[in-house]
């Protein structure tokens, strides 16, 4: 078991304190959800995670080892990141993009015969072979996503990191990736997930941590980091037999 | 019949009055410095009120060191309606607008080409000097060419047909319909240039200059001290190569572009090289 | 066999294509040698004499092998640097000549030429265009920073191409050759006519070693098209490889453009019509853009070459009446998928 472990995280933008003194442990084979307000700093853990936010003060270990003691690409390979918004320049092909998620391996790592395999493997585990030469732009939003997280998984990750990966989705999708995840979560990869649907966020994630503010309000199994007191005070909304009501 | 005699009489006195004053009078301007050169040589100097900056430039103007007393003008419309001329010669490289606006003011303007040979110059001569009041002056400036050109002739007996190329930056080439060209046609020798067809003015490439293959190359040659794409194309290898070949001459740049009545000056130039 | 087989079908490496180019480019640099005025193989069949042979060796060896080499090696330069800019900008706009780093080049090479500079050390004139070329891609990216909209990345290039084409024509007035403000037109639209060999053998390897650059860190480019957090979270030490592009592009458009003035649109013509043959794959669109620039500059100046007019076209009138209308498409083009 691998684990990244947050110790005393500071954030700043300028003057304005964006996280402070954030601790969280994380492990592999388990599903972690990040739920919080709109500007919570959700996202911004997110990139300091996945080491693209490197100006913090405190330390990330990565199975024991400080980030900073690692080399960036050595990292990468480790950790994949999924944006909320995937923005892709060009109409690339499905499998262009998904082999773009092996540019940290260099030639020596993996051959190109490696590569293919590694590529139809997983295009084949997200049913997106028929997909494999079509250009992104030709596909529905539910298979867009689906590509972008075969392009996270493609390099075995330990962990996959993904800022609201189904927020934007029809329901058959929002239930197909996150299935998709969770199989892979099951066989032992760790995902750090933010999730926007309280619903979703209970039924999927094995522990969920609750940011307002920039702090940790909550680090615990779904149900207690989710019950009512917490509910109330960040969402103004809390469980009435199952059913999200407003809080009065 | 004494009373007409007197009113006869009276009339050429009228007559003449008018002819000095007019000769008094008459002031000019030259925004050309073509124009510049004939206006010096051709008026008395209380004439001129004032003459084009680049009169001033020893590497393009043969008047360069006399006319320090004399006013120097921008080109520009402003500059010489303050001093109030009564003719403004110009040439064909001054600019349209200023031109406009000096014929909108009522100016006299008057356009002198580029000379194409020495018939031309002459007869250029005589037109400004007319206007200038200046007859006898010019006729006697014309007469001084004319003894020039006998007492050079003798020079073309030495001259067996040779091929030559005038060559100024850039790789601009002046064929036969030029000063330079059509004097030195005179003298007996041969454009290459006339093989492309070109008469006046023209650019050509290094290649096309390797293959005329010239045996005379005159390289204008002004401006040592400055740098410019243009004057690179001389230091070519290509043009080294044909310099090393042939006889090269390298002439200032006033005996190529603007040599007007100072034109007997590209012989002298030409027999004093040669004879180095 | 059969999994060779499926990269060729999804991975953009379209060799045969690549190929085909580089046997074009053969063919016209060859043509190129060759073609011209006079008819150089009529000149070597008719005439054994040794004068002759003189001719024709100094007509190849100064005057067409350095034309020939510059329109290759600029106009390589041009299509990589524009298919670079466009992966580094991820805007199919982001033409060297567009954004301004031509011009500004030009620039630099102009107050080195002109005040005689170039004279003291043999190295100056690409060095001027060099760091001309430095200084508006910096200025570009201080303005446009991660906001790659079209619109900001047009607006500094035309504010960026019109500062420095205004200095060059001051520099121009001011310089103590009096030829010199009649070549602004040369700095502006460019020319590969009559130069001397020296002079293109000194800027060509600087100019290769900008290819080298682009093309050593060219895995990063579709990683980039997917956005530059994704990619940093892939990896990629972004500044480094920013300042790797942008010293590319500068040696590469820099030293070229301080011996040829500004040619333009190359960069944004060939990249674009390159791009749908390579999937879209901004890495694998280098080196062919590179190969598709050099056949655009070869073909267009052989094509003013037997041309008949006098003077000769310049070549810079050539690749912008192609390109500039080209350019009024993009933009629509882009509009409309953005739509």
């Amino acid at each position: 078991m691998t684990k990244i472990i947050l110790n005393k995280i500071n954030f700043d933008i300028g003057k304005k304190n964006i996280l402070s003194d954030i601790n969280i442990l994380f492990r592999t084979g388990t599903l972690t959800g990040i739920v919080g307000p709109n500007g919570s700093g959700k996202t911004t853990i997110l990139k300091i995670i996945s080491n693209i936010l490197n100006s913090y003060s405190g330390t990330i270990s990565y199975d024991n080892l400080d980030y900073r003691k690692y080399k960036r690409l050595d990292l990468a390979k480790k950790i994949s990141y999924l944006p909320q918004e995937m923005t892709i320049a060009w109409p690339l092909s499905v499998y262009n993009i998904v082999m773009a998620g092996l540019t940290s391996f260099s030639d020596m790592e993996l051959n190109y015969n490696e590569r293919d395999y590694r590529i139809n493997s997983v295009l084949e585990e997200l049913n997106l072979k028929e997909f494999a030469s079509i250009s992104i732009n030709k596909l529905s939003t539910g298979e867009r996503s689906r590509a972008c997280l075969a392009r996270a998984l493609v390099s075995k990750p330990n962990f996959l990191l993904a800022d609201e990966p189904v927020s934007s989705l029809d329901p058959y999708y929002q239930l197909n990736i996150l299935n998709l995840i969770l199989e892979r979560v099951r066989s032992g990869m760790g995902a750090i997930i933010i999730m926007h649907d309280l619903d979703l966020a209970r039924r999927y994630c094995d522990n969920i941590v609750v940011i307002q503010d920039g702090v940790v309000v909550s680090n615990d199994r779904p149900d207690i980091s989710l019950d009512n007191k917490n509910l109330k005070k960040i969402f103004a909304v809390e469980y009435d037999e199952n059913k999200l009501i407003l809080s009065e | 019949m004494v009373k007409n005699f007197l009113f006869v009489l009276f009339f050429i006195y009228l007559l003449l009055l008018t002819n000095i004053s007019n000769a008094k009078n008459i002031r000019a301007a030259s925004i050309n410095l073509c124009t510049d050169q004939y206006l010096y040589l051709i008026a008395d100097k209380n004439q001129i009120t004032s003459l084009s900056y680049m009169s001033k430039d020893k590497n393009i103007s043969f008047i360069s060191d006399k006319i320090s007393d004399i006013i120097l003008n921008n080109g520009r419309a402003e500059d010489i309606i303050r001093q109030k001329p009564d003719i403004i010669f110009y040439g064909p490289g001054s600019s349209i607008s200023t031109i406009n606006l000096l014929k909108k003011l009522n100016f006299n303007i008057i356009y002198i080409p580029d000379a194409k040979n020495i018939k031309q110059l002459k007869e250029q001569i005589l037109v400004i000097a007319k206007l200038l009041n200046k007859e006898q002056k010019g006729s006697d400036l014309i007469n001084k060419i004319d003894k020039d050109i006998n007492q050079l002739i003798n020079y073309k007996k030495k001259i067996k047909n040779k091929k030559i190329i005038i060559l100024s930056p850039n790789g601009y080439v002046k064929g036969d319909d030029t000063l330079i060209g059509g004097i030195l046609k005179k003298f007996g020798y041969h454009n290459v240039i006339n093989a492309l067809n070109i008469n006046s003015y023209s650019k050509v490439s290094l290649e096309e200059i390797l293959l005329l293959n010239p045996e005379v190359v005159i390289l204008e040659n002004s401006y040592r001290d400055s740098v410019s794409l243009s004057q690179e194309f001389l230091i070519h290898p290509v043009i080294k190569h044909i310099v090393q070949k042939g006889q090269f001459l390298n002439f200032n740049k006033k005996l190529l572009s603007c040599s007007g009545p100072y034109s007997t000056e590209i012989i002298r130039e030409l027999i004093r090289q040669k004879n180095d | 066999m059969i999994k060779l087989r499926s990269i060729n079908k999804y991975n953009s490496s379209n060799y045969t294509l690549t190929i085909s180019l580089i046997i074009i480019l053969l063919f016209l640099i060859v043509a190129s040698i060759f073609l011209g005025k006079t008819n150089l193989l009529m000149l070597i069949l008719s005439e054994k004499s040794n004068d002759f042979r003189e001719l024709i060796r100094i007509i190849i060896l100064e005057i067409r092998l350095p034309r020939t080499l510059l329109a290759f090696v600029a106009g390589f330069s041009f299509g990589i640097c524009g298919a670079a800019m466009q992966g580094l900008f991820r805007n199919p706009l982001a033409d060297p000549s567009i954004i301004g780093v031509t011009s500004s080049a030009s620039l630099g090479s102009v107050i080195i030429f002109y005040f005689g500079i170039s004279n003291i050390f043999f190295f100056a004139l690409p060095l001027g265009g060099i760091i001309g070329a430095t200084i508006s891609v910096l200025i570009i990216f201080f303005i446009v920073k991660s906001n790659v909209s079209t619109l900001v990345i047009i607006l500094t290039g035309v504010a960026i191409s019109s500062f420095s084409s205004a200095l060059t024509s001051l520099t121009l007035n001011l310089s103590p050759s009096p030829y010199a403000a009649y070549e602004i037109m040369f700095w502006l639209l460019g020319s590969l006519a009559d130069k001397n060999l020296n002079n293109v053998l000194l800027v060509t390897p600087i100019a290769i070693l900008g290819w080298v650059i682009i093309l050593l860190s060219k895995k990063w480019f579709t990683a980039l098209s997917l956005g530059e957090e994704t990619a940093q979270s892939m990896g990629l030490d972004l500044r480094f490889f920013r300042s790797k592009i942008i010293i590319g592009t500068a040696l590469s458009i820099g030293s070229i453009v301080s011996i040829t003035g500004g040619i333009g649109f190359i960069g944004l013509v060939v990249p674009h019509l390159l791009r749908p043959l390579y999937n879209y794959n901004p890495e694998k669109l280098l080196l062919p853009s590179g190969i598709g620039g050099a056949i655009l500059l070869l073909l267009a100046d052989i094509f003013i070459r037997i041309l008949d007019i006098k003077p000769e076209l310049q070549i810079g009138v050539v690749t912008a009446i192609i390109g500039a209308p080209f350019f009024i498409y993009l933009i629509f083009y882009i509009k409309r998928i953005h739509s």
